[in-house]
């Protein structure tokens, strides 16, 4: 009998960061399948974003193990390990006076891609972000919806099998939004894993197949939005009350 | 993917990038541009008006005697390069009051009056003197206003001015009249001599009767006339050293703007090419590039590169307006020029990675690189030459260890004497602005793996 762990993509085991003596993750541990969206629900503080910063190698102080795909995992220390990784960070992380056919060019370009594998690769994500009609144009032309969409784009560029995104709605509108939940429930559907890390519960709702959800550190339960609502006995109650219960707090006003 | 392609394409954006933003390229290229040419003009204006000779100084004039022999005597001072004598013979005349009122108001530094029976060759005792109101502090107004009059005056005298004065010295000295008149014979013969330099009616026929000088040589040295009587006072031997191939037009002032401003333009617009390395931390990129599969240091190295292009781009667009600006002979030796630039280039780029990668954030880079570049540009002897400061000996070491000073050496070196990569002092330069680079890009690399590269 295989266990979940044993098919999962990403596997994270006892991961813990000290920052300034506090530790900002406290021996997390969590696995994701493969083709599926996992949601750290949390509020600002909670150790998402550290949690993102460890799994995609930016940090490299940490502790425990991370495996992908059965193999050991340390994308801090192996550059390749990152080949296999996509991130798409909260600020709007592209060139402004650059197009969005060459900002996608010069990740492209740094993730090893050339001829014409970059530029199918380039014809894609343009495709999928919608932005065909506007590729040969400045990005500081772009609206605020537009630049969202070819920040998600430049983090799947080399078509990496994990892809993660801290916080990528913040500030963002509701029509933009929903215009990124259905690229990213695209690329779910084609078999792109999503590590996603939000403090909004109904994206998480939305969006994620499981949910863990962190609190000062910890993951203090993992689910479906329906199985932690049963486990937490409240079956009939959305994540936010899930949330009050678990840790005597609002989301809000953690 | 190795570090160079990564560095590579890393520039390549970056460069997309600057040559985009129009803002950054008016700073890159228009400011140093306006800079040579403003510095250019300026350092031509006060030290002589592009003959390389003295400053000019204005001064104003009040003729009360106005007879023949004072109005010469204006004449004679209107046509001393050194001053520049105001009001102008069609303006209305001005009076004592107006100029002593204008010194006062600091409207002017130096104003004559040439009172009523003035005469320059009357030597009597109770004789009326020409009168100089002047600002004290103005000294060097003062200095270069005393020799133009010297000379204008020892000029307008045909020489018997100095005999004069001699001649009022030996009496107040204790020498008899007769005494005295024994001497005069050998000093009428010098008088002849002085008359024969300061004529300038008698220097008109002597320059008819010898061949004409070529175009390059046309350069009128104010000093002339005063050197050549000096000399011939002076046992002194003149031994004039040039270099046979720089170019009659060059001056030492637009030379030494144009290296100047080269030097420390190229030190704002590098620092500010690095900077964008804490621009895109600023913004999240950098976040980005260091979660791909790419060397954290190729990031560095990009960013050096890029400042590199830029640099060598920048520079060949200035010497070439310096060249037509100027005419300063830039492109005599491509290889000692080609090598020279390359050297600058990496040193003050290496400068511009350290200020990045030490800084904490963009502003705090900014101030830090302003107070920097200020400072090594004016001891290093980019404004203006170092010939004219008295610096403290504390100061005068610091200056010749910055590495402006040594882009300076090696520029002037170049375009002023003309020297080219086989000289010792060229290579001295050259050695001391590559040990600058190494250092500081050392340096940047310590920084950036401190601030960039830990947790």
């Amino acid at each position: 009998m295989t266990s979940m762990s044993d098919k999962a993509l990403l596997d994270v085991r006892a991961l813990a960061y000290d920052y300034h003596g506090k530790l900002a993750v406290d021996h997390i541990n969590f696995s994701i399948q493969p083709g599926e969206f996992f949601g750290l629900l949390g509020p600002n503080g909670a150790g998402k974003s550290t949690t993102i910063a460890c799994v995609s190698g930016l940090l490299s102080r940490f502790r425990g193990d991370m495996l992908f795909a059965g193999r050991p995992f340390s994308p801090s220390k192996n550059l390749s390990d990152r080949q296999h990784i996509g991130i798409v960070p909260q600020d709007l992380a592209i060139y402004e006076h650059l197009t969005a056919r060459e900002n996608l060019q010069t990740f492209g370009g740094l993730f090893g891609l050339g001829g014409k594998k970059l530029q199918q690769a380039i014809d894609r994500q343009l495709e999928i972000a919608g932005l065909t009609d506007r590729a040969k144009d400045l990005v500081k032309t772009y609206s605020g919806g537009m630049k969202r969409r070819l920040n998600l784009a430049c983090g799947l560029i080399h078509q990496p099998q994990l892809v993660l995104l801290d916080e990528p709605t913040v500030g963002v509108d509701p029509q933009s939004r929903n215009h990124l939940f259905e690229s990213l429930k695209q690329i779910q559907a084609e078999g792109t894993t999503i590590l996603y890390t939000t403090h909004y519960m109904e994206e998480a709702e939305r969006l994620c197949d499981r949910i863990g959800i962190m609190h000062g550190g910890k993951i203090i339960a993992i689910g479906s939005a329906k199985q932690l609502a049963i486990e937490s006995g409240l079956p009939n109650s959305n994540l936010e009350e899930v949330f009050l219960k678990l840790t005597g707090r609002s989301l809000q006003d953690s | 993917m190795n570090t160079l392609r990564c560095a590579w394409l890393l520039a390549k954006k970056d460069l997309r990038c600057y040559f985009r933003d129009r803002g950054a390229m008016a700073v890159g290229f228009l400011v140093p541009i306006a800079l040579v040419t403003v510095f250019g003009w300026i350092m031509t204006a006060i030290s002589g008006g592009g003959g390389g000779g003295m400053p000019q100084a204005t001064l104003y004039v009040v003729d009360e005697a106005a007879s023949d022999e004072t109005r010469a005597f204006v004449e004679r001072l209107r046509k001393s390069n050194m001053l520049k004598i105001e009001p102008k013979p069609t303006a209305k005349p001005l009076t004592r009051a107006d100029v002593e009122k204008k010194v006062a108001d600091g409207d002017t530094s130096h104003a004559l009056v040439i009172p009523s029976g003035f005469a320059i060759t009357n030597t009597a005792t109770d004789a009326p003197k020409l009168i100089m109101f002047r600002d004290p502090g103005r000294k060097m107004e003062q200095q270069i206003i005393q020799i133009g009059l010297f000379q204008s005056a020892l000029a307008e005298s045909n020489g018997t001015l100095w005999w004069n004065g001699l001649r009022k010295s030996l009496v107040e000295a204790g020498l008899t009249n007769e005494e005295v008149a024994q001497i005069q014979v050998p000093a009428n013969s010098m008088t002849d001599l002085i008359g024969q330099f300061l004529d300038t009616e008698n220097d008109k026929k002597l320059e008819a009767s010898e061949p004409k000088p070529t175009p390059d040589s046309e350069i009128e040295d104010p000093m002339a006339g005063m050197m050549s009587f000096m000399l011939n006072m002076v046992p002194l031997d003149d031994k004039p050293i040039e270099p046979p191939s720089r170019p009659r037009r060059v001056t030492y002032q637009a030379a030494q703007s144009v290296a100047g401003m080269t030097v420390m333009s190229l030190l704002f617009a590098l620092t500010g090419c690095a900077s964008v390395l804490l621009a895109e931390r600023e913004k999240g990129t950098l976040r980005r590039l260091f979660a791909m599969s790419i060397p954290r240091e190729s990031v560095l190295f990009g960013k050096l590169l890029f400042a590199v292009i830029i640099g060598i781009i920048q520079v060949s667009i200035l010497f070439v307006y310096g060249e037509l600006m100027f005419k300063v002979g830039l492109f005599r030796d491509p290889l000692t020029l080609s090598v020279l630039v390359i050297s600058w280039v990496a040193a003050a780029s290496s400068f511009g990675m350290l200020i990045a990668s030490a800084s904490r954030s963009s502003t705090q880079g900014d101030g830090l690189a302003q107070v920097v570049i200020l400072v090594m540009a004016a001891l290093g002897g980019c404004w203006f030459p170092l010939q004219m400061m008295k610096l403290p000996v504390i100061l005068d070491i610091a200056s010749k260890s910055m590495m402006t000073y040594w882009a300076m050496s090696g520029f002037q070196g170049m375009l002023w004497n003309q020297l080219d990569l086989t000289n010792s002092k060229m290579q001295i330069a050259l050695a001391w602005q590559w040990g600058w680079a190494l250092v500081l890009m050392s340096l940047a690399i310590y920084f950036f793996r401190r601030n960039y590269c830990r947790d």
